[in-house]
């Protein structure tokens, strides 16, 4: 249409600015990063939705279902990522943590096993000691009362102040923990004299800590030097702990006592050196009767060889009376702690063969000294600890559990990327190169 | 360097036409200068591709009509070039004042992709086919896009004669 052609007429050339093909490069450069910026984006959403999926999922269901421990773990990858480490994120509630060496962080670590099988280190402090799981296996607790909540990474201090001690037992509800509180002074004051103006060693408390409010209630006063073991009868009015006593830890002394009051029930002292309290389940599901480990072999001053000489059994004492009132059970390798028991009968306990000691597996101990094992581990493995719902509910028996490779930091995925990226980049410039040619 | 000689050949041969179009969608000489800037810096972005497919006018084309449709969409203007512009002076275009204050009333009243269906096959003269493969959109939307525009324009504007032999 002519009307068109002389209304265009009305319209000079456009102005461009100098720079218009640099402004397009610019654009182009823009356009690529955003492109790799998409790419990688999905990458990160594709590996991680299906793992964030399942991690909601095991949050909503029971985790005490059967099957949810698995039967055995591996040592995780050396880029595996931390809780709550983006993109990976938290791993949910934890079906078990068990502690190695054999991490990145190249000191124990905690690896928490979650009950969809995904696996999340938990860093330690040198020197840190072990944790424990809260009955849910929700949150870790870690030294000083430093909570981890295992399905949102987030870390927060029970208390006001971190509660230096160690934790010994939860209470068959799970909203008590009994923790060993140190009353050692720290520095020991020297007179003119040389001689020490105070006795360091003072003996500890023994303290419950309400899990929600992180209140203390005092539960036993300087009645041993240190709380070695504490166990939580199943109906949660008792308490039996262990600890040495006297000058030098010279006794030791095994004290059953009310669990709100702390009033002593039943008081073994000088508890035979070869006898202990057989960990944070001593007490039988029927709460008449308390586990003590017991051994025949090398007691004191021995080496490492006369130690793993040992052969141990399983002694069940009238909670009462303290007497031993069954036919001992004997245990063919290395007893660590009585964690569980499993259909009321038999133990649940962790253990080690005679052959390498830096190996941990959780085993149920028949009547007859036989051992079946329901969590097995790698060598390195040398701690193992389980919530205890999953361990009243006899829930053992899953698939093993194996570390996913995709569970990874974001360090882990830009490292793995950038030699691609780099081969791409020498490519281009190269290919760039021979176009000016 | 090649690509850079060969993108400004282009871009001397083609910007007296590209304005014209420009100006013709947008009824406006600072928003056709943006407009043709826009193009071309999309244009010079993927330059390398466009010029080994052989004559770029479709593309270029293409990113031109589609960016005053995004424009007119989002009723505002982003991402101008920030480069400062020579000082060049522009005539006013005074002449046949008339008649461009119809044609540019009239042409207002379009919705931009009328607009650039009027544009592409009666100023740049393409088929139906090419105008939908410019625009995106099937053969059938163009023809009732060039009907409701030519007939928007004769009630708008009937002293346009030219309007009469236009189909």
């Amino acid at each position: 249409m002519r009307m068109l052609e002389d209304l265009a007429d009305e319209m000079p050339p456009a102005r461009l600015p100098d720079d218009l093909w640099r402004a397009g490069r610019r654009l182009r450069r823009r356009r690529s990063v955003g492109y790799a910026l998409a790419a990688v984006l999905v990458l990160v959403l594709a590996v991680t939705l299906p793992e964030w999926a399942a991690n909601r999922k095991a949050a909503i269901v029971p985790a005490d279902r059967p099957g949810a421990v698995p039967s055995r773990v591996e040592i995780p990858h050396l880029w595996q990522a931390a809780v709550g480490q983006w993109p990976a994120g938290p791993g949910g509630p934890a079906a078990l943590v068990f502690f190695t060496g054999k991490t990145r962080y190249l000191e124990g670590t905690g690896v928490a096993v979650g009950a969809n099988g995904s696996y999340r280190l938990i860093y330690q402090e040198i020197g840190e000691s072990d944790g424990i799981l809260t009955p849910d296996g929700r949150y870790y607790v870690a030294q000083g009362m430093r909570m981890v909540d295992l399905t949102t990474g987030e870390e927060r201090q029970l208390s006001g102040e971190p509660i230096w001690g160690q934790p010994l037992a939860f209470s068959p509800d799970g909203t008590e923990l009994l923790v060993g509180v140190s009353n050692d002074d720290d520095v020991i004051t020297y007179g003119d004299d040389a001689i020490p103006d105070n006795d360091p060693e003072k003996p500890d408390d023994l303290i419950a800590v309400d899990m929600r409010t992180g209140a203390q209630r005092l539960v036993a006063v300087g009645r041993m030097n240190s709380y070695t073991t504490a166990a939580w009868s199943p109906d949660g009015t008792r308490i039996a702990a262990e600890g040495p006593v006297g000058r030098g830890d010279t006794s030791r002394r095994l004290s059953v006592m009310d669990a709100r009051t702390g009033a002593p029930l039943l008081t073994v002292d000088n508890f035979a050196p070869d006898r202990r309290l057989a960990g944070r389940a001593a007490w039988t599901p029927d709460g008449g009767h308390l586990a003590i480990l017991g051994f025949e072999g090398c007691a004191q001053a021995c080496d490492q060889a006369a130690e793993s000489a040992r052969r141990w059994r399983l002694d069940l004492a009238d909670a009462n009376t303290g007497n031993i009132v069954d036919v001992p059970v004997p245990i063919a390798d290395l007893p660590g702690e009585v964690v569980g028991w499993r259909d009321g009968r038999d133990a649940v306990l962790t253990y080690s063969p005679r052959s390498g000691a830096n190996h941990r597996s959780l085993v149920a101990l028949r009547r007859d000294g036989t051992v079946e094992t329901l969590v097995d581990t790698p060598p390195g493995v040398s701690n193992l600890e389980l919530p205890a719902d999953l361990l009243r509910a006899g829930s053992f028996g899953g698939q093993p559990a194996e570390p996913s490779p995709w569970a990874a930091p974001a360090w882990a995925y830009l490292m793995a990327a950038a030699p691609v990226l780099l081969v791409l980049w020498i490519v281009r410039r190269v290919r760039r190169r021979q176009r000016r040619v | 360097m090649a690509a850079e000689n060969s993108f400004r050949d282009y871009v001397a041969a083609r910007l007296v036409g590209l304005s014209r179009a420009a100006y013709l969608l947008t009824g406006d000489r600072h928003l056709a200068e943006d407009l043709v800037q826009q193009a071309l810096i999309q244009v010079a972005s993927r330059w390398e591709k466009i010029s080994a497919g052989g004559d770029p006018d479709p593309y270029v084309r293409r990113v031109l009509y589609h960016q005053h449709v995004s424009w007119w969409r989002r009723r505002r203007l982003v991402d101008r070039p920030q480069a400062e512009l020579p000082e060049t002076p522009v005539g006013d275009g005074a002449s046949d004042i008339d008649t461009e204050l119809t044609v540019r009333q009239a042409l207002r009243r379009l919705s931009p992709k009328q607009r650039a269906v009027l544009v592409l096959r009666y100023f740049e003269d393409l088929t139906e086919v090419q105008t939908a493969e410019v625009l995106g959109c099937s053969v059938g939307t163009v023809k009732s896009n060039a009907r409701d525009a030519l007939a928007r324009l004769r009630a708008t504007a009937p002293e346009l004669e030219d309007l009469r032999g236009a189909r």
